[in-house]
């Protein structure tokens, strides 16, 4: 595997996403492709230290979530009502693994989190640019690319 | 005595696996209701009756810090019980501060949500009996 950029958050977006979801985060078996339906979550944080968490990945992985977490049977017509968007579950796993990781980097500090904001992100132009960025870490949940990066100001 | 629940979270997500893991824990709660923020909550507080909060700090509009503060200043809901549950690297310190019944940090299994409301609740009938 090769080795993680920013090991601590790779472990806590492993946690966040085993914990509540049961899916896991592997590496790649070569260069990851740009995902279909992109998205971009950033998570601003400001106190003890500045910056930010993005995860750029699909909006498949959003619906496999509401899934998972909803222990909801994709193939029950019956299911279908009321689901939340595929967004949503994407945003909370950024806002988890943020602060998992900022809980243990930063011990005592006070670290603000903003609320996550989903970004415009075109991923044929801008996925190489992404996970070629300093710091950026990119593994497959379920067969669905997911990069991931902490950037301090 | 069945029990009346308020969810706050922002994650629409987070709140209806929450809204399951109690459902199919068969837990004497007659309604659960949703807030997907402090505002929102505060409004339900107003007009519902409400035996356990279960609140994300980290919210848009009014955050559960905020919400938290509000609700034990009302005479009407200070006594309510809060479970906080986020992700905030910050939440463990407020925990404290505020007087809240409980603290589960996020990511959570469902066992853990579990063992909070019922815990909290076995408090509630201790102290109504």
């Amino acid at each position: 595997m090769p080795e993680l950029r920013n090991g601590q958050l790779v472990e806590s977006l492993t946690a966040a996403l085993e914990t509540m979801a049961f899916v896991s985060l592997l590496p790649p078996d070569g260069p990851a492709p740009a995902p279909d339906e992109a998205i971009l979550v950033s998570l601003a944080f400001r106190g003890a230290r500045q910056g930010r968490v993005e995860v750029a990945t699909s909006e498949q992985l959003g619906r496999l979530l509401v899934d998972n977490m909803l222990a909801r049977d994709p193939s029950d017509p019956d299911s279908t009502v009321m689901l939340p968007h595929p967004h949503d579950p994407l945003v909370e796993l950024v806002n988890i693994a943020t602060g998992i990781v900022l809980k243990a980097q930063t011990p005592g500090g006070r670290v603000e989190m903003s609320v996550p904001q989903v970004l415009p992100f075109d991923a044929e132009s801008q996925w190489q640019a992404f996970i070629g960025g300093e710091g950026c870490d990119v593994l497959m949940a379920d067969n669905v690319p997911v990069a991931i990066r902490l950037v301090e100001e | 005595m069945n029990y009346s629940i308020l969810i706050v979270d922002d994650s629409a997500t987070t709140r209806a696996m929450i809204k399951r893991t109690i459902r199919l824990a068969e837990m004497p709660v007659e309604q659960i209701h949703e807030a997907a923020n402090g505002r929102e909550a505060l409004e339900l507080l107003a007009k519902a009756h409400v035996d356990l909060i279960l609140a994300d700090l980290n919210m848009p509009e009014m955050n559960g810090f905020e919400m938290t503060r509000l609700a034990r200043l009302d005479p009407k809901t200070r006594n309510i019980p809060v479970v906080i549950v986020s992700a905030s690297p910050n939440a463990d310190a407020f925990a404290q501060g505020q007087q809240v019944s409980g603290y589960l940090s996020k990511p959570f299994t469902p066992e853990a949500i579990r063992k909070v409301v019922s815990q909290v609740l076995e408090v509630q009938h201790a102290r109504v009996a």
